[in-house]
């Protein structure tokens, strides 16, 4: 009997010291990261006043958002045509140059480091430059393509190419998955990739059968970071062209900023944002759903 | 060696009671003032007399500038606002007032301009600070607008250099004359559109005779036949001209809307001959890029039974935001720094001012602003009305409807039809409550 006792006490003793070590972490994600949520969930439901007791409108914001304001769905629009055209060129790109940066090529640390340096300069120093890269009239896009005999395309200054503009511009700055991929690549046993070529594989063979299952659990973690992050695209839309022209580069997280910074609408703002949350979710849920077929674990 | 023990205690405790008398004195208070105004580092100098002139003749007030950049200082100082730990003032835009009001963002300033005399004030000015009848901050300087025209390309196309287009009659066959289209209908010269270069939406607007909210009806009348009129003369200059190919030139030669910061941009080579610009043009962009430009300045053409010498205005400010610690030292400072003396911002020429007092020096000093200055004045200046709504994004949502017009997607009375209900239903809001 006082056996079983003193090992409960031990067990609830480890238990407190182990709470008691992670403490400041729990402490600061409630106060930090689970409160201000559950705010955010409360003043979807209020005409949020700044200064004073805020008013429950029950469902109100979410009815217009959903039945009344345009700009909502364009934003929504917006922000998915970002993701199923940004997001699939950045893997297919990103996958390509760590294949490549991962032969045994002169030099390949100096191009790896090439390949890198866009994702270290800082986001408004490269929304600034970008915006003079893609000058219809001065850029330096416009004028390759003046040389290569194409006429140059207005970029920003229109709602077709906006968008484009902009997924050019992220094309630029995958560093950070390509030097994961990298990472990945070395993790691929070479003696797979010898047996392969002993069976009589092509190159494009052994990359299918042998480099992409291994580096299934990489992509799913580059796609599902990709994802949550095109969600939240916002700075370079914020400093490049505020939206326009005519709501064409309006991203979700940029709406969501303009109704709470801009019209002081706190209330629906947050409503936006429980809404991104289930967006995001649902989407990230899927996409784990549907790699289990196609993600191989070692086990 | 036991006495250095009582001999080091002894001489604490003189220099402690040296201190009292200090402490017993009374501690100046030190006002925070966040602004954005003293990034102006060239200028910043001349304020900085102003303020140790003002802590002179108020030595129990200390002024603490904290300079913070044009695109932080709203958000910045609203979050310290709500946070409840607010500077005792803060620059802002004339824009933000009514929404800040309706949040109690800000202190009431009726009580302490009871007995300002505001008759040397211009009254556009004035009415950008009020809301609801209060006033709710001092305004520091205005933006006004006029059209720049080049007297070269004027004397080129046969027109007389000093006399500028007063009527949108004169405009519309001066730019005819200016505009150099090749055989293939390519726009080789812009002689003028209305959207070149500082085109902010309301200016044609004014110009035209159009409005924007009804004070008594409490309804935005955007879709005004004015408002609309403003629009289609915009659209046909595009049916002038071949939107196609006028789309094809703001987008290559014209790089979007005119490009001021480049030394070889149309506007400064005369590509594009008359275009709208903002009174900080020739000191900020004109003599930085290019000095040698020959131009003219007349307020905006106007057509019959439109606004003469009018503009769109807006107003830089400086609010107490409400839960300031020392209100009433905020408001003395402001009263000696942007009302009582010549303000720092036109005495460097940065700013046009906004009290006849100072009118005299600042025609003599800069000449070339003049015409800016008038407008300001003018009784027909156009001051943005104080209304929530206008905060929508993109000037009030007028961009993207002129953008849609342009663009050939929306006609004028659909865009502004539009952008009505938009700005309507924002207005309702604050109606009902």
């Amino acid at each position: 009997m006082t056996g079983s006792n003193s090992i409960k006490r031990l067990e609830l003793k480890e238990l407190l010291n182990g709470l008691l070590f992670a403490s400041p972490w729990i402490i600061g994600f409630c106060v930090f990261g689970l409160y201000p949520i559950g705010t955010a969930f409360y003043y979807s439901f209020c005409n949020v006043n700044l200064m004073g007791p805020s008013e429950w409108i029950g469902l109100s914001n979410y009815k217009e958002m959903f039945f009344v304001d345009e700009k909502f769905w364009i934003s929504l629009y917006n922000t998915i045509y970002y993701i199923i055209i940004a997001l699939p060129l950045q893997t297919i790109l990103a996958l390509g140059i760590a294949l490549l940066l991962n032969t045994s090529i002169k030099y390949r640390s100096t191009f790896r480091t090439i390949f890198f340096l866009p994702s270290i300069v800082p986001q408004v120093a490269s929304a600034i430059m970008w915006i003079w890269i893609l000058n219809p009239r001065y850029g330096l896009v416009n004028t390759i393509l003046r040389f290569f005999g194409f006429e140059g395309l207005p970029w920003l200054s229109s709602p077709e190419w906006a968008k484009p503009a902009l997924i050019l511009m992220g094309l630029w700055g995958i560093g950070y998955p390509i030097v994961i991929y990298l990472a990945g690549l070395q993790d691929v046993p070479i003696q797979l990739y010898e047996a392969a070529e002993l069976d009589g594989a092509s190159s494009f063979d052994k990359f299918r059968f042998v480099t992409l299952p291994f580096l299934s659990p990489v992509i799913l973690f580059n796609v599902i970071m990709g994802l949550i992050g095109a969600f939240q695209y916002f700075t370079q839309a914020y400093l490049m062209t505020g939206g326009g022209p005519m709501n064409s580069t309006l991203f979700y997280a940029l709406y969501l900023y303009q109704n709470a910074f801009e019209m002081l609408k706190m209330g629906y703002a947050s409503g936006m944002a429980v809404i991104l949350l289930f967006i995001t979710l649902i989407s990230t849920l899927l996409v784990f759903r549907s790699s289990a077929r196609l993600v191989y674990y070692q086990e | 060696m036991k006495y250095v023990g009582i001999v080091i205690c002894l001489i604490t405790l003189l220099l402690s009671i040296v201190k009292i008398p200090e402490v017993i004195a009374k501690e100046p208070i030190t006002l925070e003032y966040w602004s954005y105004q003293a990034l102006d580092k060239a200028n910043w100098p001349i304020a900085e007399k102003m303020i140790a002139e003002f802590e002179k003749k108020n030595p129990d007030i200390k002024v603490k500038v904290i300079p913070v950049d044009w695109g932080e200082i709203v958000n910045k100082t609203l979050v310290a606002t709500t946070g409840g730990n607010p500077p005792d003032l803060a620059d802002m835009w004339s824009m933000q007032i009514p929404g800040w009001v309706e949040q109690g963002l800000l202190t009431n300033l009726d009580p302490y301009v009871k007995n300002i005399d505001w008759k040397q004030f211009a009254p556009a000015a004035l009415s950008l600070t009020k809301y609801k009848g209060s006033q709710w901050a001092i305004p520091m300087g205005c933006d006004s607008y006029a059209l720049i025209y080049n007297k070269d390309r004027f004397k080129e196309s046969g027109l007389n250099p000093d006399k500028g287009p007063r009527t949108i009659e004169e405009l519309d066959r001066f730019a005819e004359k200016l505009y150099k289209i090749d055989d293939k209908g390519n726009i080789v010269r812009c002689g003028f559109a209305p959207w070149f270069a500082e085109d902010w939406g309301w200016n044609w607007i004014a110009a035209f005779g159009g409005e924007i909210w009804d004070e008594k009806t409490q309804k935005i009348v955007v879709n005004h036949p004015r408002n609309i009129a403003t629009l289609e003369w915009y659209d046909s200059y595009m049916k002038k001209y071949g939107r196609e190919k006028m789309l094809e030139y703001m987008t290559t030669a014209a790089a979007g809307y005119g490009g001021r910061a480049i030394s070889d941009s149309p506007i400064y080579t005369g590509e594009i001959a008359m275009f709208v610009a903002g009174d900080w043009y020739p000191k900020f962009f004109i003599e930085l890029y290019r000095p040698d430009l020959n131009y003219g300045v007349v307020p905006l053409p106007y057509p019959p039974g439109g606004r003469k010498n009018s503009s769109e205005i807006l107003a830089s400010v400086t609010v107490i935001p409400k839960g300031a610690k020392h209100p009433d030292e905020a408001f003395k400072f402001l009263k000696f720094f942007w009302i009582d003396n010549r303000p720092f911002t036109v005495t460097a020429g940065t700013d046009i001012p906004i009290s006849n007092k100072w009118m005299p020096y600042f025609k003599k000093m800069f000449p070339k602003v003049g015409t800016w200055a008038n407008v300001l004045f003018s009784p027909n200046a156009f001051p943005l009305p104080m209304i929530p709504a206008m905060s929508l994004p993109n000037w009030g949502g007028i961009i993207t409807a002129r953008d849609y017009v342009l663009h050939g997607k929306k006609t004028p009375k659909q865009a502004l039809d539009d952008l009505t209900i938009e700005l309507q239903r924002e207005m309702d809001k604050y109606i009902k409550k």
